[in-house]
């Protein structure tokens, strides 16, 4: 046999030879682990078969025996909340597409991530009611210095004071407002991605009725849109440039962030100089002054700034129609008028 | 009546230039306009289709027609162009004007798409020029060019008073006249005035021209130079001078790009009588008799001149 096969297909033979021992070997391996990683896949795809289970008997059964290995306790919980039967009793973040879509997306951070790692205890009650404070405590047990910033920061204070409208972790990290659907920062699709941040956060800020219970300004993100920093980061949004491009948390910070009348803020007056020299290296206080604060230009505020606008339009206009008029349109209007005129 | 009058000599143009372009075939006429009478069958019958290779010197008669797959129309080449050119632009003037015009170019291409970041092509042509790092390399170059072309200009006036002894050209600055003839021209627009306006060497609409990159290349250019260095700037003058340059430069460009690209366009190529494309700018040569329409007051000057 081996004599007919020769050369290049002699090699291919080899290596077809060596792929086959070794995933002879590798479908062997599970068989050396623990039972209930090959029971759990089981479990999932038995239970669909049945009619609607009533949902408190897998819990009960499955409370008894502590849930040794997560992967086979995210299957058992997929038995479930993966059927369309469940939706009439569930939460709406534990309906079957919200648990399919964690698991099926690779956008997705927490895919790998077993149920119970937030879900501890009673997975059915301990998580109930969910509050922007809660699911923040959550995502602290593992991500725990960005909670303690969090905590500290003026939406954390917010949120510890009762407030019901500042950010928590699935404020920024969700694409669809559950904690389900966090994305890694810097994949595009993450609404606290470099291109996608100030629109995130232009979500709430740019919200009058929500802002102006707050006393924020709510012409930030205008503002923001129409300096140089907001249009490098419309026009180039997955480019990676000489110069990051300044958004938001550049200045603002990210989960630490503060009042701008804190005086620990970034952009607190005395500190803007300092916060301006992170990418300008060398700016002074005039070149911070430079920077209009997100207002609009008045006569009262910014003068200069105003008059220039008014100056620059009114000249644009005026010269742009007076050429058009005089220098273009009565010429070629004219012209036209004389040509179509019968020659006596 | 025109239409008809029309008709006939493009028939008569087609008529001539078969005979003289396949002499020996048809009838032993000579192809000259002297030779063609209107009493030629081929110029009095209407022509529907130019006739076929056999009936050629039989037009008019019901012969019988072969079906035609394509019909060549056989134009007599004029002789080559005789009239005289008059030497309008320098080799300098010529050299600036094309730096300014790739600079300009290039400053509004890659410059628009920065101001107006928000529309749908501006994504597009940022992505055209490589990025925006590229774009804005690109546009800081062309600024730079720009200013260039500005300096040169200066700098050759300036040689050719001290060096050539040539005197200050004070045709280019605005006069009275300028003003008579932009009211003179935009009356007879109108239907008041009976003439247009007669010209020197430049007329109003070119020195607006003129004065208009003369206001626009030093705002141009500071500002850009400001928003370019902000931080050197900002350790002399206050730092409020940052966005006003950014407003001006952003508005001033916009007034340039609209004059440019629809006033001075339209002077320069698009008008009725010089469209398509006016290249005395790049040649720097205008036939004799378009000087004679567009500067006679200059032309009727440089002919008394050389009379003496």
């Amino acid at each position: 046999m081996f004599g007919v096969v020769r050369g290049r297909s002699k090699g291919l033979m080899v290596v077809a030879l060596v792929s086959a021992c070794s995933a002879l070997i590798l479908m062997g391996l599970p068989l050396l682990q623990p039972e209930g990683a090959m029971a759990a896949p089981a479990v999932a795809t038995a239970q669909p078969q049945g009619t609607a289970p009533a949902p408190a008997a897998a819990p009960a059964s499955k409370q008894d025996q502590p849930l040794v290995d997560a992967v086979a306790a995210s299957a058992a919980c997929r038995g479930c909340h993966t059927t369309h039967e469940f939706d009439a009793v569930s939460e709406p973040s534990s309906r079957p597409d919200t648990v399919k879509q964690l698991e099926s997306d690779r956008v997705y951070a927490h895919r790998s991530i077993a149920c119970v790692t937030c879900h501890q205890g009673d997975p059915h009650k301990t998580m109930a009611p969910v509050t922007k404070v809660s699911i923040a405590d959550a995502c602290g047990q593992c991500h725990t210095s960005q909670r303690q910033e969090h905590v500290a920061s003026i939406h954390g204070q917010s949120l510890a004071a009762g407030g019901k409208d500042a950010a928590t972790c699935i404020d920024c990290h969700s694409t669809q407002n559950t904690p389900h659907s966090i994305a890694r920062v810097l994949s595009p699709e993450s609404p606290a991605y470099r291109g996608s941040v100030a629109a995130t956060c232009a979500k709430c800020h740019a919200k009058t009725e929500v802002m102006e219970q707050y006393g924020v300004p709510t012409e930030v993100y205008k503002t923001y849109m129409a300096t140089f920093h907001g249009k490098a980061n419309v026009l180039s949004p997955y480019e990676i440039t000489q110069h990051p491009k300044a958004t938001c948390v550049n200045c603002h910070g990210y989960h630490d962030i503060k009042s701008d009348s804190d005086p620990a803020s970034p952009v607190a007056p005395a500190n803007l100089a300092n916060t301006c020299g992170g990418c300008h290296p060398g700016a002074g206080e005039q070149f911070a002054a430079g920077w209009l604060g997100h207002k609009e230009a008045t006569p009262q505020q910014f003068p200069a700034v105003y008059f220039a606008e008014r100056f620059f339009f009114i000249l644009t206009s005026s010269v742009l129609t007076f050429g058009f008029i005089f220098m273009v349109a009565l010429e070629l209007g004219s012209w036209i008028v004389r040509r179509n005129r019968p020659k006596q | 009546m025109e239409n008809q009058a029309a008709k006939a000599v493009s028939d008569m143009k087609w008529a001539l230039g078969t005979r003289h372009a396949a002499p020996g075939r048809g009838p032993a006429e000579t192809p000259t306009t002297a030779g063609v009478s209107t009493q030629d069958p081929a110029l009095t019958q209407p022509l529907i289709e130019p006739p076929t290779r056999g009936e050629r010197g039989q037009a008019g008669t019901a012969a019988p027609r072969r079906p035609k797959l394509r019909t060549f129309r056989v134009e007599e080449i004029p002789a080559p162009c005789q009239e005289r050119q008059i030497v309008r632009f320098a080799w300098h003037q010529r050299a600036q004007h094309f730096i300014m015009m790739s600079s300009v170019m290039l400053l509004v291409f890659t410059g628009m798409p920065q101001k107006f970041s928000d529309a749908p092509w501006a994504q597009w042509l940022i992505a055209f020029w490589g990025g925006l790092d590229s774009a804005r390399t690109i546009h800081h170059a062309a600024g730079f060019a720009m200013i260039f072309s500005a300096v040169y200009h200066l700098g050759f006036i300036f040689h050719s008073m001290v060096a050539l002894r040539k005197p200050f050209p004070l045709w280019m600055l605005p006069s009275l006249k300028d003003f008579r003839d932009f009211l003179q021209n935009t009356g007879y627009y109108l239907g008041i005035n009976k003439q247009k306006a007669l010209f020197g060497r430049f007329s109003y609409f070119e020195k607006f021209d003129y004065w208009a990159v003369f206001w626009g290349v030093p705002m141009m250019g500071l500002t850009g130079l400001i928003l370019m260095f902000p931080l050197i700037v900002t350790r002399v003058l206050p730092g409020v001078m940052v966005p006003v340059a950014s407003i001006a430069h952003s508005d001033e460009a916009l007034l340039a790009t609209g004059w440019i690209f629809v006033v001075h366009f339209y002077n320069a190529h698009f008008a009725p009588n010089i469209f398509p494309f006016n290249k005395s700018i790049f040649t720097g040569r205008v036939s004799e008799d378009r000087y004679r329409h567009e500067h006679k007051l200059e032309y009727e000057q440089m002919v008394a001149d050389q009379e003496q």
